[in-house]
């Protein structure tokens, strides 16, 4: 547990050296999956107000933040085999799971995603700590590839480029899979827009 | 014993932060429970009676006035000496208006901080404090509070929930005074300081739901350029010279800046709907205050001052 304190620590401090050795313990990449998963459930606590719109009830809004979680940490995994195949076409042969590990200690900032339910102020801070996460991932992917930090970002930039055309290519065989992922979690047909749901309310004066 | 202070300072400091983070993250959740159906509003906890044709219900009044306060207000149950100075004066002003004032627009589930969910200990303290002292220290906690919740109600994710069940509360208060829903009789919200915004956000669902025309008076008032202003037949926006909040209160609301010109706020000032009237050297409160009974330099009480101005902008609608 100390140990994973020091990593999430290492990571917002954004120490490339403690994140260097930290890759290389055992342990690690677990240590790096579950900072993911807790800061994808993080995240979707600050954004639950797509659940209470939806009135969803309270067991299926637990159920929906642990979904949540498990789904951020499957794309991180798709972004870091991205990266993967991107360092390859650079000439970097390195093992996914080092990429894996630098992409999951990078989400280390969305561990604080839950302060987003700050009104007003809360979809600012969200953008802020897309950025700081991002910043936390080139200096992991610098650090565990040993290369320069903006070698790193470009690493980043063109796996995530390659993960958005993918996103985009599959984006309608997925669309099923994301309406299941969505009726099995929330028990609702589809997402209501608040917009909607406040609209269907008013249109009949009382 | 320097480094002792500083160290307890800064602890007291870390944990005051926190308090507030706490308090923040907490803000919406009162509004989004009740839309979510986790939370019962007191009033829809009591069985609805079934409507009698023959029962007696109260006369209903030539005019509707609904007095949202500031974010001092601790409680929908008794308000602060001077703003019942001021209710009192203003119902002598305008026979035939009832003008309701038991309206909490600081929580959605409840109408008071005595039943605040969240260290519902703590605040029923501090209502029994400001209860005994209406200046007691520990009213700041209760501005704290509230701020927090004229930034949920100014948010475009949770102002259209807590907005609605504002409008909820003001649509229970107008039936429970003789309001008959439907009628189109036309409802003037009087918004002080942060009481403002949520006229404005409530006003959305007000005219669509009363299907009538809502004018909005403001004092001291703190909004955004919600887009209940578009819902506005008219505002009247009254400010004092000397009133900081005033000032400091348009600033972080990017809508009220001149050059977002489409933004409800400056289209609802483009089509004429907002007068504004300035009070002469009023502060936003305390012994300079709107509703203050200090003379203004032409010997007026302020509380005077404001009342004549009140009525004047109710009167001159149409």
């Amino acid at each position: 547990m100390a140990d994973f304190f020091a990593l999430v620590g290492s990571a917002l401090a954004l120490d490339r050296s403690a994140l260097a050795v930290a890759a290389a313990t055992p342990g690690a990449l677990a240590a790096a999956l579950w900072i993911a998963f807790l800061g994808g459930v993080s995240l979707m606590l600050g954004q639950s107000v797509v659940l209470f719109a939806n009135r969803v009830s309270r067991w299926r809004f637990v159920a929906c933040l642990a979904v949540a979680g498990l789904v951020y940490v499957v794309g991180l995994v798709i972004w870091g085999i991205t990266i993967w195949l991107s360092a390859r076409v650079f000439g970097l042969d390195i093992l996914a799971r080092t990429i894996t590990f630098a992409v999951g200690v990078g989400q280390a900032p969305f561990l604080f995603g839950f302060f987003c339910l700050i009104p007003y102020l809360g979809t600012s801070l969200q953008r802020i700590l897309a950025v700081y996460s991002l910043l936390v991932v080139v200096a992991a992917l610098s650090a565990v590839l040993e290369v320069k930090l903006w070698q790193a970002a470009v690493l980043a930039a063109a796996g995530w480029i390659l993960q958005a055309g993918l996103s985009r290519a599959l984006n309608r065989p997925l669309a099923g899979v994301r309406t299941w992922l969505w009726r099995a979690s929330t028990g609702r047909p589809t997402p209501i827009m608040r917009q909607d749901a406040l609209a269907a309310l008013t249109s009949d004066p009382r | 014993m320097i480094d002792w202070l500083i160290d307890n300072l800064l602890l007291l400091v870390g944990v005051a932060f926190l308090a507030l983070l706490v308090m923040a993250v907490l803000a919406p959740l009162d509004s989004l429970g009740w839309w979510a159906g986790w939370r019962t509003r007191k009033a829809d906890q009591q069985a609805a009676p079934s409507l009698d044709p023959d029962a007696i219900l109260p006369a209903e009044a030539e005019r509707y006035i609904v007095y949202l306060s500031g974010i001092g207000k601790a409680s929908g149950r008794w308000s602060f000496p001077e703003e019942t100075d001021f209710i009192a004066r203003l119902k002598a002003e305008l026979p035939g208006t009832v003008v309701i004032d038991d309206v909490f627009p600081y929580g959605t589930t409840f109408r008071g901080l005595e039943e605040e969910r969240f260290f519902n200990v703590l605040w029923g303290f501090v209502n029994n404090r400001l209860l005994r002292r209406p200046t007691a220290t520990v009213g700041w906690l209760v501005n704290i509070r509230n701020i927090f919740q004229v930034a949920v109600s100014v948010d475009h994710r949770y102002g259209p929930f807590y907005n609605l069940g504002a409008a909820e509360s003001v649509i229970e208060a107008l039936q429970a005074h003789g309001y008959r829903v439907g009628n189109g009789r036309p409802v003037v919200m009087i918004g002080y300081s942060g009481g403002a915004q949520v006229s404005i956000g409530a006003s959305t669902y007000l005219a669509q739901m009363l299907a009538a025309p809502i004018q909005v008076v403001t004092i001291g008032g703190v909004m955004s350029a919600d887009p209940g202003c578009v819902w506005v037949q008219h505002l009247h926006y009254l400010y004092g010279e000397a009133d900081a909040m005033d000032r400091i209160g348009k600033n972080p609301f990017a809508g009220r800046w001149p050059m977002m010109k489409q933004s409800p706020w400056n289209r609802m000032l483009g089509q004429e709907k907002v007068t504004v009237t300035p009070m002469g050297p009023m502060a936003h409160n305390g012994p300079l205050g709107y509703f203050s009974s200090e003379p203004l330099p032409n010997g007026q009480p302020r509380v005077e001052a404001t009342v004549n101005v009140v009525r004047e902008a109710i009167l001159s609608n149409p």
